[in-house]
């Protein structure tokens, strides 16, 4: 049985208060690494952890930190990505409001390796009570002198503040996040320069996932070794599964990096609510292509994933059984990036909304044949052309519907009418 | 520098060059929309996508830096299916209302579509709608959304550019859309730039809408006329009408920009306005007569003094006339007239006894260290010192570049100036200053800068003669002010560390008495930032388009052509030589000596040039009176003056779009206005009336066709020597400094007492809207701005217990005026801005000539 | 407007190193204050802030949470993403419309019940899920959502 690191305190009532995380060994990662770390040599533990980014993209954190310049001249800031707007995805939230002080006390470590003295949280709008949580949390913070000036009398300074998003997904690519925190309309940036060497306010900064920083403390504690056990060497340590969708037991899942899908959905997720047949996974957020029933024996880690032309995401595990509509589903997915395109590229703007326009008419049986290679030509001339991944990610997810359940599309047409519902 | 390789074939291009740019230089054209050389790179319209070897994406050749060995390939089959899907998605929604679209025929989308698209569409739903009707904007700019492709050229050009930030972009994905606050853009500049950069028939000019279309039109290129920054633009004419103004992409000194006068002040050619025939004053009332007598009549009445010796006469020109113009008419007031009373403003402080020496101070300023070079390259300077200006009002294409230059090169810019302007929010430091302090002010920061270098210990080896040590002892009556000290603060080591200095003066600084110390002092600090080593230039911010020519090519009293002195009988022998003729030696009397003379009785003939002295003249009471004491007043204008109301001969000359003439800019670059059709009513040019008025005199005033007059300035005057095609029919040319080497001052300039100012400060000078009293008569110019106001600091009016827009009385020692007052929360205290271009306030009668600025008391009216 | 918002915004303003980055947070306390962003309130803010209008009328028409339209005392959002799709959210949504007599998107004429669709409101584990105004309601039925109707309504009548 694997023992929970993340939600280990996630379980106990009422556990988001700064008592109950100091009692449980909290901030003792934080004293470590003040006193007795470098930041270089902070920045060399978690490269040797093979931390990967939680947030989607899976770059590794280390190198991503080592590209910081070290000017001591130069501000720096770190902005934890809280905006998790991916559908089928709940996992930072569970931590913000379960256990804030353990991804405050990640981004103290964070800060602390690439010498920021001001850190932002980025948290979406809709989540009231990780809102309030972090906000509590950080008034403790400050009063125990985890925050603010010399941080536990060493000479390291660091502010924190959340900065509240209100309702657009874009938010959370992180140069759209940058673009947000500075009050201009969230739309990513050119890159490069990247935010590491050019960032809010023109300055190095870092942006990770909540997740990601909520690692540090134990990385620090139990060592990169400990951490580069769990799971695939190349992508390892516990991970965070969010299950939903037509499955009888969902939820948040701590497990190991790499665990097979077949064996999430079956046997931690209890298997299809219906008792019927599973039809189809997304792995990953509702970016990641769908997984037809047959590809579940798939590790669930960043490489593996990526063999099967999808990716590991948000760990946002939705579980469609024989019930659903991929149309239906296709259209509501593409419909859900049409309405959060932020509208500046050409491709992501112009081509979801027409795919939409079709992906409607086939839904109720008003397509034709020919909207089939239309969809198809669009998901073409989208992905790959668009500005963020944003557009990629609609573009990809749609092709793999069409792919794997083109028959499913044909039917629409052929018999003029949904045949679900 | 990097090699690469395009399309198979090997270039070599600077590190940084964008492929877009290293490509069109082989004569690659790569599709563009939201691309705009001088905006921030956007990448988002997604045309431009082309292979780079070994990259799995297309990439952006808008945005993509070239580098050494990278292979790009343009020509692919990929690509160009590329750019047809992005054409079809951009046209999936688009309304293809091309019949009804002012655009059509210049749309870069129709362009594209026609060398990039498809032959047919595939898209067969229903396309989104904003709304089915266009909005209006504000007056002069009309929006269809339905149109847009969203490249946000006209967002990017209203912020960074104009600076105006009035439009914006709302909403998200597919209902995004470009507007204004609350889809009205009432408050903005209407400069109408966002209309030149819209690549579709989205932003449109309402002033245009459904005229033409583009082949029914004739266009020409020319050069505006409302200001010294010179911008080129391109009138295109319909039946001999004004259709629009447009400027062409990244052409002249403004690059496709132009300020609102320029863009939609150009009806004032078809102004009702206009002076039709020529009038002569009859009974006390001005009757139309035919040109003949007209002159015949002038010339009766000029012969007597011209005989008495010239002594009697003088001539007042306005700086908006052309080079050929203006050197003519001095040729003929001191060849056939025989007078040197000449001058070319009728609003500087050189007038007057009030303040003697303006005009002898001037020409120090224009040898070496006035930069005639671009203006762009002089804003390239490490420190960018502008005094005496509200650019974004005086020369709002200049505020442009300024803007563009300092963010782009983020080099320490400085402001100095009585009231706010735009500009100051991109500089590193600004100081309120009044008028008349600018003297101080140049010499603090030289007082600085030695005790600076001193402390270097470079200066006194660079000054060998210890000139470093005498200014050292200057006694600088600098006001202990905080914001003095912090702006110095600024300045100064800026100044110290920079390597190139720009400084640019503005008309505030000529208003005042204090104007001839200040540009001593200014050259004094030039001379020493030179010795340091540093390169130095100076340019005006001339807020009209030729006040250069008109000074360098003789319309001064004390100066022939080419700042040579009257009298310096070699000068002399030069033009008498050239002209055939004999010279007065005596300098002539400037305008204000020449009014002294009008109200003492001594002044014959008054023959006014294009100006209009009345509304100008900051003395509103001795004006009037003067000029009703003139045996003869002449006055020479297109367009029905105040001043040609007291007139005794009117003579109608063509306007500035029919007759050709050059016209040197702030930056002393000559470019051709041209002449766009003939004149209008019986109007005739002005060089031809000056030849019809000499040879009636039995003179020959020599050749008048503007190509030989401006011969003739090439051959005589040596800033002006050599110019030939490029000047007069090219993109223009520039000149080159005077040798002259006027002496710098032996001693310190004093620095001139600060005034005791009681009450409020009243600064004047152009609005946004306005130039001078001219525009008054652009229809459109007037809708947009048809009152006139007093502007104050918010604090100030609250102390006053007055509120916006209260209708206030200015009361000065010599008259009132009556405006609406309007709040700007930058203003300083203790000073108001009123407007010098309505006619109706009569402004000046509120000013005394030595009076700049003119103290006031504010009240409720 | 109130002092008390006056100086609420510049408390927010000193947590950024320029003032535009305060559109956001001022446009949520703005919001609080007055329910509806109105063009005047957006005024009020870049006066405030100092900033130009069309920065803030950009943040207040870009972000779905900021409401330029008057909304109702109870905004009901229901999520229909895929995770609740699959729950059958689309029944929730119609039993809603019935309920309170309205269509999706539209306001009850007594100004109480906006009803809109959202997009995943991240607690997809316990979908079907709506907020009312900040709260989340998880696990929705047809029961649930007449006790929470009734509930809100006896809310407003006390
Ligand atoms: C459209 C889009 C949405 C994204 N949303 C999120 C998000 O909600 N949360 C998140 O942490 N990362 C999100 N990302 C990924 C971020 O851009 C970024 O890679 C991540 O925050 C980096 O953190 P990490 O290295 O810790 O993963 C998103 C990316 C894209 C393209
Ligand atoms: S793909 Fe383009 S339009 Fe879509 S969200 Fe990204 S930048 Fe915006
Ligand atoms: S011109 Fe390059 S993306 Fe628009």
């Amino acid at each position: 049985m694997f023992d929970k690191v993340l939600l280990k305190n996630a379980e106990i009532p009422n556990a988001h208060g700064i008592g109950a995380y100091e009692a449980a060994g909290g901030y003792r990662a934080l004293a470590t690494v003040l006193h007795e770390y470098s930041p270089d040599e902070l920045i060399q533990l978690v490269k040797d952890s093979n931390l990967r980014g939680r947030g989607g993209a899976g770059f590794p954190t280390g190198v991503k930190w080592g590209f910081v310049p070290k000017d001591p001249a130069l501000e720096k800031y770190l902005c934890c990505n809280a905006d998790e707007s991916e559908p089928g995805t709940f996992k930072d939230r569970v931590i913000m409001e379960k256990d804030p002080h353990q991804m405050i006390e990640g981004m103290v470590i964070g800060a602390y390796a690439i010498g920021a003295q001001k850190a932002y949280i980025y948290i979406r709008g809709e989540y009231v009570l990780s809102i309030e949580r972090t906000e509590a949390a950080l008034k403790e913070a400050y009063r125990k002198g985890y925050l603010g000036e010399r941080i536990l009398g060493t000479d390291f300074n660091l502010e924190m503040f959340v900065h509240c998003g209100a309702g657009a997904y874009i938010c959370g690519e992180e140069t759209a996040l940058l673009e947000s925190v500075e009050g201009r309309r969230a739309q990513p940036k050119l890159k490069p320069p990247f935010p590491v060497v050019e960032g809010l306010y023109g300055c190095p900064t870092v942006i990770n996932n909540v997740e990601t920083l909520a690692c540090l403390p134990h990385i620090v504690q139990r060592g990169a070794e400990w951490f580069r056990g769990i799971g695939p060497e190349r992508s390892p340590g516990p991970k965070l599964y969010c299950l939903s969708g037509h499955v009888r037991k969902p939820g948040l899942y701590e497990l190991p990096m790499g665990i097979s899908l077949r064996e999430l959905v079956e046997d931690h997720g209890g298997g299809p609510r219906s008792g019927g047949r599973i039809k189809a996974v997304i792995p990953g957020g509702v970016s990641a292509p769908m997984i037809p029933e047959s590809g579940l024996d798939v590790a669930m880690d960043f490489d593996s994933l990526a063999a099967i032309d999808t990716m590991l995401g948000s760990a946002g595990v939705i579980v469609l059984d024989e019930t659903a509509c991929v149309v239906r589903v296709a259209k509501r997915i593409t419909e859900f990036f049409n309405h959060e395109s932020c509208g500046k590229c050409t491709p992501c703007r112009e081509g979801l909304d027409w795919a939409v326009k079709i992906l409607r008419r086939l839904e109720d049986g008003r397509g034709k044949h020919e909207d089939l290679d239309q969809l198809e030509r669009l998901c073409g001339s989208i992905f790959g052309n668009s500005f963020c991944a944003l557009g990629d990610g609609a573009a990809w997810a749609l092709s793999a519907a069409l792919k794997h359940f083109r028959d499913e599309f044909v039917r629409h047409i052929e018999d003029g009418r949904c045949p679900f519902h | 520098m990097a090699i690469l390789t395009i399309d198979g074939n090997e270039l070599e291009v600077a590190d940084g060059t964008l492929i877009l740019v290293a490509a069109q230089d082989q004569g690659i054209s790569i599709p563009t929309f939201c691309y705009q050389e001088r905006l921030t790179p956007l990448a988002s319209c997604r045309m431009c996508l082309i292979e780079i070897e070994g990259q799995k994406k297309l990439q952006p050749a808008c945005a993509t830096p070239v580098a050494d060995g990278m292979t790009v390939r343009t020509d692919t089959s990929l690509v160009a299916q590329t750019r047809e899907s992005m054409l079809e998605m951009l046209l999936a929604n688009h309304p293809l209302d091309c019949p009804i679209c002012d655009k059509a025929g210049e749309c870069e989308l129709q362009d594209q579509v026609f060398a990039y698209g498809a032959g047919e569409s595939r898209f067969r739903d229903e396309k989104r709608v904003f709304r089915t009707e266009d909005v209006l904007l504000n007056p002069v700019i009309v929006f269809n959304a339905n149109r847009c492709i969203q490249c946000q050229r006209c967002v990017r050009i209203c912020d960074e550019v104009v600076g105006a930030v009035a439009l914006g972009t709302i909403e998200k994905g597919m209902d995004t859309e470009v507007t204004g606050f609350e889809n009205s853009l009432a408050g903005c500049d209407h400069c109408g730039n966002c209309i030149e950069v819209c690549p579709v028939g989205a932003l449109m000019s309402a002033p245009y809408r459904y005229k033409a279309r583009p082949w029914d039109l004739t266009e020409t290129d020319t050069v505006c006329h409302y200001c010294g920054t010179g911008c080129q633009l391109t009138v295109g004419m319909r039946d001999g009408h004004l259709a629009r103004v447009r400027s062409k992409y990244e052409t002249g000194v403004n690059g496709e920009t132009l300020c609102v006068k320029g863009r939609f002040g150009f009806d004032i050619i078809d102004s009702k306005h206009r002076i039709r025939q020529p009038m002569v004053r009859r009974n006390g009332n001005l009757v139309a007569v035919s040109w003949e007598d007209a002159v015949g009549y002038l010339v009766e009445r000029v012969r007597g003094a011209v005989e008495e010796g010239g002594a009697r006469i003088g001539g007042l020109a306005s700086p908006r006339l052309s080079n050929e113009t203006l050197y003519l008419f001095q040729k003929l007031m001191r060849s056939v007239f025989r007078t040197n009373s000449i001058d070319s403003s009728s609003r500087w402080a050189s007038s007057g006894p009030a303040a003697p020496g303006l005009y002898e101070a001037l020409p120090a300023m224009f040898d070496g260290l006035y930069a005639r070079r671009p203006l762009q390259d002089v804003l390239e300077a490490d420190c960018i010192l502008v005094v005496g200006s509200n650019v974004t009002d005086d020369n709002p294409v200049t505020d442009y570049l300024v803007r563009g230059a300092v963010r782009k090169r983020r080099n320490k810019l400085f402001i100095v100036s009585a009231r706010p302007s735009r500009l100051d929010a991109e500089g590193a430091g600004f100081l309120r200053l009044l008028p008349g302090g600018e003297a101080g002010l140049f010499a603090a920061l030289l007082d600085g800068l030695v005790e600076d270098a001193a402390t270097e210990k470079s200066l006194p080896t660079a000054c060998p003669d210890g000139d470093a040590q005498e200014t050292d002892r200057t006694e600088t009556a600098v006001p202990a002010t905080p914001a003095w000290q912090e702006f110095l603060a600024g300045a100064i080591p800026a100044l110290a560390a920079a390597r190139t200095v720009t400084v640019l003066i503005g008309t505030d600084l000529l208003r005042a008495q204090e104007a001839a110390a200040a540009l001593r002092w200014l050259r004094k600090l030039g001379r020493v930032l030179e010795t340091l080593g540093k390169r130095v230039g100076v340019q005006f911010l001339f807020d009209r388009p030729n006040q250069m020519g008109a000074w360098e090519l003789g319309g001064l009293p004390n100066m022939l052509p080419g700042w040579r002195p009257v009298d310096d009988g070699q000068s002399r022998a030069v033009f008498e030589q050239a002209w055939g003729t004999s010279l007065p030696s005596e300098p002539g009397a400037d305008f204000g000596r020449m009014l002294a003379q009008c109200e003492a009785g001594e002044m014959e003939v008054l023959y006014v040039l294009g100006s209009d002295p009345i509304l100008s003249y900051p003395d509103g009471a001795l004006v009037e009176s003067a000029l009703s004491k003139v045996g003869l007043l002449v006055v020479q204008d297109a367009y029905l003056s105040e001043t040609a109301g007291l007139a005794d001969v009117v003579l109608p000359a063509a306007n500035f779009v029919e007759e050709p003439g050059t016209f040197t800019n702030n930056e002393g670059k000559v470019q051709r206005g041209r002449e766009i059709r003939p004149p209008a009513f019986e109007a005739m040019r002005n060089v031809e009336i000056f030849g019809s008025i000499a040879s009636a005199l039995g003179r020959d005033l020599g050749p008048t066709a503007a190509e030989q007059v401006f011969a003739e300035i090439t051959r005589l005057v040596p800033s002006y020597r050599g110019l030939g095609f490029e000047a007069f029919d090219g993109a223009g040319a520039f000149t080159v400094p005077t040798e002259n080497a006027a002496q710098d001052d032996p001693d310190d300039p004093p620095v001139p007492t600060p005034r005791e100012s009681r009450g409020f400060a009243l600064v004047t000078g152009d609005c946004m809207f306005h130039s001078g009293y001219l525009s008054r008569h652009s229809a459109i110019l007037e809708t947009l701005s048809a009152e006139p106001y007093v502007e104050m600091s918010p604090r100030d009016g609250r102390q006053l217990g007055l509120s916006e827009q209260a209708s206030v009385i200015v009361r000065s020692r010599h008259g009132e005026a009556r405006a609406r007052l309007r709040f700007n929360k930058r203003f300083p205290d203790g000073v108001v801005f009123v407007p010098e271009n309505f006619a109706d306030l009569r402004l000046n009668r509120l000013l005394k000539q030595g009076e700049y600025p003119c103290q006031v008391e504010i009240l409720k009216a | 407007m109130a002092t008390g918002l006056r100086d609420k915004i510049e408390e927010v303003a000193g947590r950024y190193p320029n003032r535009r980055s305060a559109i956001m947070p001022a446009l949520y306390l703005a919001q609080a204050e007055h329910a509806q962003l109105s063009g005047e309130v957006l005024l009020e803010v870049a006066d405030i802030l100092d900033v130009p209008e069309i920065w803030v009328y950009e943040l207040a028409t870009f972000y779905d949470m900021f409401h330029t339209e008057p909304v109702g005392t109870f905004h009901i959002q229901v999520c229909t993403n895929i995770s609740c799709l699959l729950l059958e959210a689309e029944g929730i949504v119609a039993h809603l419309e019935s309920r309170l007599g309205i269509e999706r998107g539209d306001t009850t004429p007594d100004g109480l019940f906006t009803l809109s669709t959202a997009e995943c409101l991240g607690s997809c584990d316990t979908a079907p899920v709506m907020q009312v105004n900040y709260a989340f309601h998880e696990n929705l039925s047809e029961r649930r959502i007449d006790e929470i109707l009734e509930n809100l309504r006896g809310a407003v009548g006390e």
